[in-house]
């Protein structure tokens, strides 16, 4: 049979099934020639609309949609469309990944290929979990995909590189990538950026040394690798007292990065050092932990970076999505690089050169830092951390976390989730060894803080919160935001709800309880003229969308059997 | 709720009658797999399948590597206690001997029974897997070859040749689920592939370019061919030595499943 007539079938089928064909005048078709393949370009166009092509969605780590049929009018009526249930360890905090209706989903080292409009299991890829992981690493946590061609991209639990056939789920290769140190683990999505995979590890709390790794997509291998931590003689190393703390100084690289094309950089936030609370052993700026790298993604090469809290005592890791924004800043139009820090500050880039051009303090209330100086360095207060305990704020959770921020276009309105709290932060002397992790003591919480979550709209131009909408609930849920192009912001709100507002005004529009922890950001996709928004919630995957009624598609048949005798 | 009791009762007079007809072997068997083979039939086959490949009601609990690769206390564990909330009732009543049976025989049917002796050449069966016998269009072993059927590189490891060879042979004696070619006519025009999912209202099917179609029942024909896309002509086509050979790539080739690296599915972080 011809793949000509296989497509007539498809077409045809589609359109009998759900009467669909027609109506989805909002979503346009983006069929590529082979279905189910993801090309450099999909990867680049900042338009998402049926597709979901990697963690972010785009490279610019802005989160939206440009869908449109869910609208601030009808997003009442939304209804769960099916739950995937994991049987994995750990919680799911991955955002999936939609190509041509087929969802690729992790949970812990396993990943799964779902039919996008029933949730069914088209493939599943089993890996059991490490075993002797430590700290963040034994909770085998995995955040996602990425996609290029057929080949899909996962890291594992103890840092391997996997490459999978994205028709099968069969391994084609499998790198482990973080040798040297048992405390290194992996969490994050890998980033395709042209023909090579970028991936990062866990364990900035662990007394391993950073690093970015780019594989060739095809073989596997090792193409370039850059240490965030510079190896003594090397620019940065000045940073770090002399001896072999560089070789445990953290700045890890647990989240994916965004990525220009014009300018041809890719932007990766760095982890705190190691170890978290005591500074005395690595006296110094600590380069080049809690940044923002700009790496040529063809050699590895640094351009630029920035630091945003030099000497971090506080666990204020830099690995908040850096979002690529162009718009006008103080009467130019510019190319920007914006991370809300966990540190309480929203720091505004020029992605170009790494200028720094403000700052907000975003948290109300913080006890660290004075204030950020012209040059964006943090004037510090006295406090640090002692053998007793100091009370600080952010708490060692941070005034905001990996948990998806998002750009929405339509409404010029930057979106993220923070957090009120503090911590007593307790610094002794300890020596790293292996198979444990390294803070040099700890972060408590005291039952009379505020501790309360908050999603806020921010305005660039204006360098003002326009609204904030406080949130109820237990505040250790982790989850993030995005946006559509119907100005809609969607998110998990830390009562174990998925909701979504009017980006206009944080007016809540509908909110559906998932009955567990949320610790993941949402996305949105399409398939055969019908929008779905995704997000992760427990160990269960939720997908929401409108009732056919509502969006003009009349099934006709309900397609129920007759129950034989 | 009242269909679940009545399986329980079901369930627990099957395992009591086979307790009593079984009594002498229970109690002086140690790990005897054949004693073990009646106890899996009456009481494990309904929901696993006769093969262990999984069933309407449980999965495949013997090629799943997670499965395999757990130390024989660890399964002796999920049968005396159950999967709570999986729907896996505790086997405890079988005893320990009873267990220690039904264990032996689950390492049958997973291939695990220690030495398998092969005779072919290893290099000439490579070259067969994955050129003129055709199973790479299809099979994947270690990252070469196709997408449609399963990944081959740890099926042979420890594997009975016997069940390989009869794989290869008589395909039809083994449609694992998921793999069954099904063809779904809408009209005139019909669509042949493999059948990954189903339920009640729908099909989906992936077709040999790799693609996923869903239609809903109601809309189209599906037809059952009751076969895989495996092709039931090896019989014909290979030599005995060929045949040899490709058996012996896929045992002696096969990647092992370490125990160490095992991981907990169930386990809670």
């Amino acid at each position: 049979m011809s793949t000509q007539l296989w497509k007539s079938v498809l077409r045809s089928a589609a359109c009998g099934m759900l009467a669909a064909c027609g109506v989805a005048s909002a979503i346009a078709q983006e069929k590529n020639q082979e279905s189910g393949i993801v090309t450099t370009e999909m990867l680049r166009s900042t338009t998402l609309r049926q597709n979901w092509p990697s963690y972010n969605g785009d490279y610019t780590g802005r989160r939206y949609s440009s869908l449109t049929q869910v609208t601030p009018q009808n997003a009442g009526q939304l209804m769960v469309k099916w739950v995937f249930h994991s049987r994995n360890a750990g919680i799911l905090e991955a955002t999936p990944v939609v190509v041509d209706g087929v969802m690729y989903m992790t949970g812990s080292n396993d990943a799964y290929a779902l039919d996008a409009v029933t949730g069914k299991v088209l493939w599943h890829h089993q890996r059991s979990v490490t075993q002797g992981l430590i700290d963040d690493a034994s909770g085998h946590i995995n955040r996602g995909v990425a996609i290029l061609g057929h080949r899909l991209y996962m890291e594992t639990d103890n840092a391997h590189l996997l490459c999978l056939d994205a028709r099968s789920g069969s391994l084609l290769w499998d790198v482990a990538y973080a040798p040297g140190n048992k405390n290194y683990g992996a969490t994050s999505a890998p980033l395709v950026v042209k023909d090579k995979v970028l991936v990062g590890t866990s364990g900035g709390d662990d007394g391993v040394r950073g690093f970015i790794a780019a594989f060739d997509a095809t073989t596997g291998k090792e193409a370039w690798r850059f240490w965030t931590i510079p190896a003594p003689g090397e620019p940065g190393s000045e940073t770090w007292p002399k001896g072999s703390a560089y070789q445990h100084g953290g700045g890890t690289t647990w989240m994916p990065g965004t990525y220009d094309p014009e300018l041809n950089t890719i932007y990766w936030g760095t982890s705190n050092p190691s170890p978290d609370f005591d500074g005395s052993v690595r006296e110094g700026d600590n380069l080049y932990t809690n940044c923002v790298l700009a790496l040529d993604p063809d050699t590895g090469k640094l351009k630029w970076h920035f630091q945003f809290t030099p000497h971090d005592l506080n666990d204020f890791d830099a690995t908040e999505t850096p979002v690529l924004i162009d718009a006008a800043l103080k009467g130019k139009k510019r190319k920007l690089l914006v991370q809300a820090n966990r540190n309480g500050f929203l720091y505004v880039l020029d992605r170009e050169t790494g200028a720094y051009l403000q700052a907000t303090q975003f948290v109300k209330v913080q006890n660290w830092a004075k204030g950020i100086d012209a040059n964006g360095r943090p004037i510090r207060t006295d406090l640090i951390p002692m053998e007793e305990g100091t009370r600080m704020c952010p708490s060692y959770a941070g005034g905001t976390n990996w948990y998806s921020p998002t750009y929405s276009e339509h409404m010029r309105m930057f979106y993220f989730i923070s957090q009120e709290d503090c911590s007593v932060y307790k610094a002794k002397p300890e020596g790293f060894e292996e198979g444990h992790a390294y803070y040099s003591t700890g972060a408590t919480h005291l039952p009379t803080e505020l501790n309360r979550k908050f999603l806020n709209a921010y305005d660039l131009s204006t360098q003002k919160r326009v609204w904030s909408y406080e949130q109820v609930g237990d505040t250790r849920s982790f989850a993030g935001v995005m946006s559509t192009a119907t100005g809609l912001v969607a998110f998990g709100n830390p009562a174990d709800e998925f909701e979504i507002v009017d980006g206009r005004d944080g007016r809540s529009l509908w909110h559906f309880n998932t009955g567990q922890q949320v610790h993941a950001s949402p996305m949105s996709y399409a398939v055969d003229g019908k929008q779905y928004f995704a997000i992760a919630a427990g160990s269960d995957l939720f997908t929401f969308g409108l009732p056919d009624s509502a969006v003009g598609i009349h099934t006709g048949k309900t397609g129920r059997r007759k129950p034989t005798k | 709720m009242y269909n679940d009791f009545l399986s329980k009762v079901r369930h627990l007079l099957v395992a009591l009658i086979a307790m009593l007809a079984f009594a002498p072997s229970l109690l002086l068997a140690q790990g005897d797999a054949s004693a073990g083979s009646r106890i899996f039939a009456t009481n494990c086959s309904g929901c696993h399948g006769a093969d262990g490949r999984g069933g309407e009601r449980a999965p495949d609990i013997a090629t799943d590597p997670n499965i395999s690769s757990m130390a024989d206390p660890d399964l002796a564990g999920f049968v005396r206690n159950g999967v709570a909330g999986a729907g896996m009732p505790a086997f405890g009543y079988l005893g320990d001997d009873g267990i220690r049976n039904v264990v032996a025989y689950l390492r049958q049917l997973q291939g695990r029974t220690g030495q398998v002796k092969v005779t072919g050449d290893k290099f000439a069966g490579r070259s067969l897997f994955h050129g003129e016998a055709g199973c790479a269009k299809c099979h994947m072993m270690h990252g070469e070859g196709g997408f449609m059927a399963s990944d081959l590189s740890s099926y042979g490891s420890g594997a009975p040749v016997k069940r390989i060879r009869t794989a290869i042979l008589d395909p039809a004696t083994i449609v694992t689920p998921n793999s069954e070619v099904v063809e779904v006519a809408n009209g005139a025009e019909v669509l042949r592939g493999v059948l990954r999912s189903e339920d009640n209202f729908k099909v989906i099917v992936q077709t040999e370019d790799g693609s996923f179609h869903r239609f809903a029942k109601s809309a189209v024909k599906v037809t059952y061919t009751g076969h895989t896309m495996m092709p039931a002509d090896y019989k014909s086509r290979l030599s005995e030595r060929q045949l040899n050979d490709i058996v012996s790539y896929l045992v002696l080739s096969a990647s092992k499943i370490d125990p160490a690296t095992a991981g907990n599915k169930h386990g809670e972080q």
